[in-house]
């Protein structure tokens, strides 16, 4: 087994190499330029993830996740 | 993370026949890989969470060139196993598509492009990493499972072409290339959350991570 040292300090070294590389290719382009380069769709119709302020979405899926965490914690509660 | 956000009518219905085909080979080998295998409560109930968790956490934008999202397919490569990781992935899908993330369309792509991050990060995990220490496991699984599905979205796109597109075959690529570069740095974070996630899990509950003796996958 490498040396845990050894296995953290390669992954420190290949992480900063890959955020590096996305930084410098996000100073050049980002996903709404290719997306929109793909699909002419407009700024206001960007396909995608929920762009920020989107609260009663948020505030749906954290009741949702509510109770699926109450319903899984019964659930492993009685037949565990 | 990978994930092609293209709505309908980017591919052609030919692309999207044959995407959608190749997903359900792919989800049938599951089925059957599933019927093999015990099931208990216990994983039926993480299997249940984890689509949940992913589909929760890819909904969420992350503020970086131009928005990128995580979703957590090494994790259930890792604790679900390809088979029934296969499955979640599907339902991750409809339910983002339901919701306008990716077109209906797109559903088999993206399907087959999480399912090649659930098995690669499944493997990495259990196999190719295992003399390694467990929060490096799960980073190196996760980094690299993330890695394949971003080069396999690319391909995809690049295969089918874009309808009414001046871009096509290696102007394509290199054009769409620049996408697994911008989602490095959710690899590189999502990398990082899956390690903690697994090395905690290692010293609470050491027997989710039994799934390669448990599933027989």
């Amino acid at each position: 087994m490498i040396d845990v040292k050894w296995q953290y300090l390669i992954l420190a070294a290949v992480f900063i190499a890959a955020i590096a590389l996305s930084l410098w290719t996000a100073t050049r382009v980002d996903m709404r330029d290719i997306e929109q380069s793909l699909t002419n769709v407009s700024e206001e119709g960007h396909e995608g993830v929920i762009e920020g302020g989107n609260v009663p979405l948020y505030i749906g899926i954290v009741v949702a996740l509510f109770f699926i965490a109450i319903a899984a914690i019964v659930y492993l509660s009685k037949y565990r | 993370m990978a994930h092609i956000h293209l709505p309908d009518g980017v591919f052609s219905l030919q692309w999207v026949i044959i995407w959608w085909a190749l997903a359900l080979a792919v989800l049938a080998i599951a089925l059957l890989v599933a019927r093999r295998q015990t099931f208990t409560t216990q994983r039926l109930t993480t299997a249940a969470l984890l689509a949940a968790v992913s589909f929760s956490i890819s909904q969420v934008n992350i503020p970086f060139a131009g928005g990128v999202h995580m979703n957590l397919t090494p994790l259930i490569g890792i604790l679900a196993g390809p088979a029934i990781g296969s499955l979640i992935v599907l339902i991750v899908n409809i339910l983002s598509a339901a919701i306008g993330h990716g077109g209906w369309g797109l559903i088999g792509a993206n399907t087959i492009v999480n399912v090649s991050e659930v098995v690669s990060a499944y493997y990495l995990f259990y196999y190719a990493t295992r003399r390694f220490e467990l929060f490096t496991r799960g980073a190196v699984a996760a980094f690299g499972g993330l890695l394949v599905g971003n080069v396999l979205s690319v391909l995809i796109i690049v295969i089918s072409g874009i309808q009414g597109s001046t871009l096509s075959g290696s102007a394509l690529l290199v054009f769409t290339l620049q996408v697994p570069l911008l989602n490095l740095v959710v690899a590189v974070g999502e990398a990082i959350l899956t390690g903690f996630v697994v090395e905690y899990l290692g010293k609470v509950r050491r027997d989710l991570l039994a799934l390669r003796d448990l599933a027989g996958d």
